[in-house]
């Protein structure tokens, strides 16, 4: 297809072409799956197992607020029928779940699966979470937010309706309204969900609600209610460059409001130092 | 023999026509819901029944156009303030009942009575197709969703609403909108891109519409690519 054989062949293996009798037909001698393949493929890690990927997906809903804290989860039969898995492999999960920490099963009669949100931290405890990030794994969550977030916020402006603005609009008003950590942000998530939809892609708007089930707690530890106004004052911004159509202007806002969160999260992670690590490793 | 090739008017009526047909099939769902909601507690398990047969109907019809019927009730038409009986297809098996959260103080509550799908029929009392756009409340899909008023005693009692993936409208339309001679942009009221057979117009994307002075329940705009600022 117009690419010469050189190209194709690795220089680094010995080549037998007078006697392999593939003159018409190059061998491609390969070092088979290369390891940057097989990453790519692999995601970071191996391949997990079912179950292990049902209690991540669990376990990120959780996470997120979407399954409450305290709620009781509904029989395994049935669960397991919603979730498309086996009993079994839900029985696994929630092994896997339980030793995080995430759900707990009370027997007698008001017994049953409960959910224990990991949010109900106390504010001035050690962020613990956290700890998990190195400042690189930081600055590389801040990379991909970014992307997805201006991203997003560039494609709203050019293509969100009258409407769909209004309700940005209301969206910063709810959290400009919203008094607890909690509250806030979940009103911070529902607006970066509002603004994906409004960019018209719900798979930016599926990768946003990851990204807020993997650092989501993070990104609302210890604010006070300056940091909270300026962030209310920085979303309504954003939402007035949508409202004008000003696509490039909107996409350098989001990345901003990244940026600050990046800042934020990386001045915090440098704080904690290996004595409060030691502390919560070791208690 | 071939015949003329048909004409954009010609073609934006049969695209018309088919959610004219959706919004034929939603009477009868409209028709079930009143009947439950004027239920007492004795009929009641029994006309949600017939209501489900009905939705189920409405999916089996319009199998492959339609991915989730059902009804919504306005606040206090039920004896729970938020109702709704919906359920949607799945690529394989029987239909799903949409569960979402109904309790306005969790922080998922799903408030159907801010959607565009329940409030334009309520405000206008006549049938409506909102959007596209992303339904992530429900199904995170890009979706239309088709809809009607459903009156109690002249009262607004919720809508009985059907949802259309992009996708699959998109594949039933998209051989239609080839047979015309110059690639073609098929627009909602709002001049956002439901479809189009030209490379340079995507759905989602935003175009200027001259003002429209009609309000038609369906109030699309089959316009040549070319002439699209």
């Amino acid at each position: 297809m117009g690419v010469s054989r050189e190209e194709l062949t690795d220089p680094c293996i010995d080549q037998h072409d007078e006697t392999g009798g593939h003159a018409m037909e190059p061998a491609r001698l390969g070092v088979g799956l290369t390891t940057a393949t097989a990453r790519t493929i692999l995601g970071s890690g191996p391949l997990p197992g079912r179950a292990e990927q049902v209690a991540q997906q669990l376990g990120e809903a959780i996470r997120l607020g979407l399954i409450l804290d305290g709620e009781r989860l509904p029989p395994e039969a049935q669960l397991s029928e919603q979730l498309g898995i086996a009993t079994v492999t839900l029985r696994e999960a929630l092994a896997v779940l339980r030793e995080q920490g995430l759900i707990v099963t009370r027997r007698g009669r008001a017994g049953g699966t409960f959910v224990r949100s990991p949010q109900v931290e106390l504010p001035d405890s050690p962020p613990v979470r956290l700890l998990d990030f190195s400042t690189h794994e930081i600055r590389e969550l801040g990379d991909h937010r970014a992307a997805i977030s201006g991203m997003a916020a560039q494609l709203a402006a050019q293509r969100a309706l009258p409407d769909e603005i209004a309700n940005l609009y209301r969206q910063v008003e709810r959290l400009r309204a919203a008094t607890t950590v909690s509250h806030r942000r979940r009103a911070d998530t529902q607006f970066t969900i509002e603004v994906a939809a409004a960019a018209q892609s719900s798979r930016l708007a599926r990768e946003e609600l990851a990204l807020r089930a993997e650092v989501g707690d993070l990104l609302w530890l210890e604010r006070s209610d300056e940091d909270h106004a300026a962030s209310v004052r920085s979303r309504a911004e954003l939402v007035e460059a949508i409202g004008r159509s000003d696509a490039r202007r909107s996409r350098v806002l989001a990345e901003q409001l990244v940026a600050a969160d990046t800042r934020r999260l990386l001045a915090t992670r440098l704080e904690l130092d290996d004595h409060d690590f030691e502390q919560v490793r070791q208690p | 023999m071939k015949g003329r090739s048909p004409t954009r008017r010609e073609v934006l009526k049969q695209i018309t026509g088919q959610f004219e047909q959706i919004f034929t099939s939603l009477e009868p769902l409209a028709v079930a819901f009143t009947d439950l909601a004027s239920s007492n507690d004795k009929s009641r398990p029994e006309r949600l029944q017939s209501l489900r047969d009905v939705i189920h109907d409405v999916l089996q019809i319009h199998d492959g156009l339609v991915a989730g019927a059902g009804a919504v009730a306005a606040p206090d038409t039920m004896p729970d303030r938020h109702w709704l009986e919906w359920w949607w297809t799945r690529s394989s098996g029987a239909p799903e009942a949409l569960r979402v959260n109904l309790d306005p103080a969790a922080p998922d509550f799903f408030d159907y009575t801010s959607a565009d799908w329940y409030l334009t029929p309520m405000r206008t009392s006549a049938r409506h197709v909102a959007g596209p756009y992303v339904d992530y409340a429900c199904t995170n899909e890009y979706a239309l969703t088709v809809a009607v008023p459903v009156t109690i005693d002249e009262r607004f009692a919720g809508v009985a609403a059907a949802d259309v993936l992009v996708s699959s409208l998109e594949r039933q339309l998209l051989p239609a909108l080839r047979t015309l001679s110059r690639p073609v942009v098929l627009l909602n009221s709002g001049g956002r891109v439901i479809a189009s057979s030209s490379p340079e117009f995507a759905s989602g994307m935003r175009v200027s519409l001259p003002k429209s002075q009609t309000r038609r329940p369906i109030d699309w705009h089959l316009l040549p690519a070319s002439g699209i600022g």
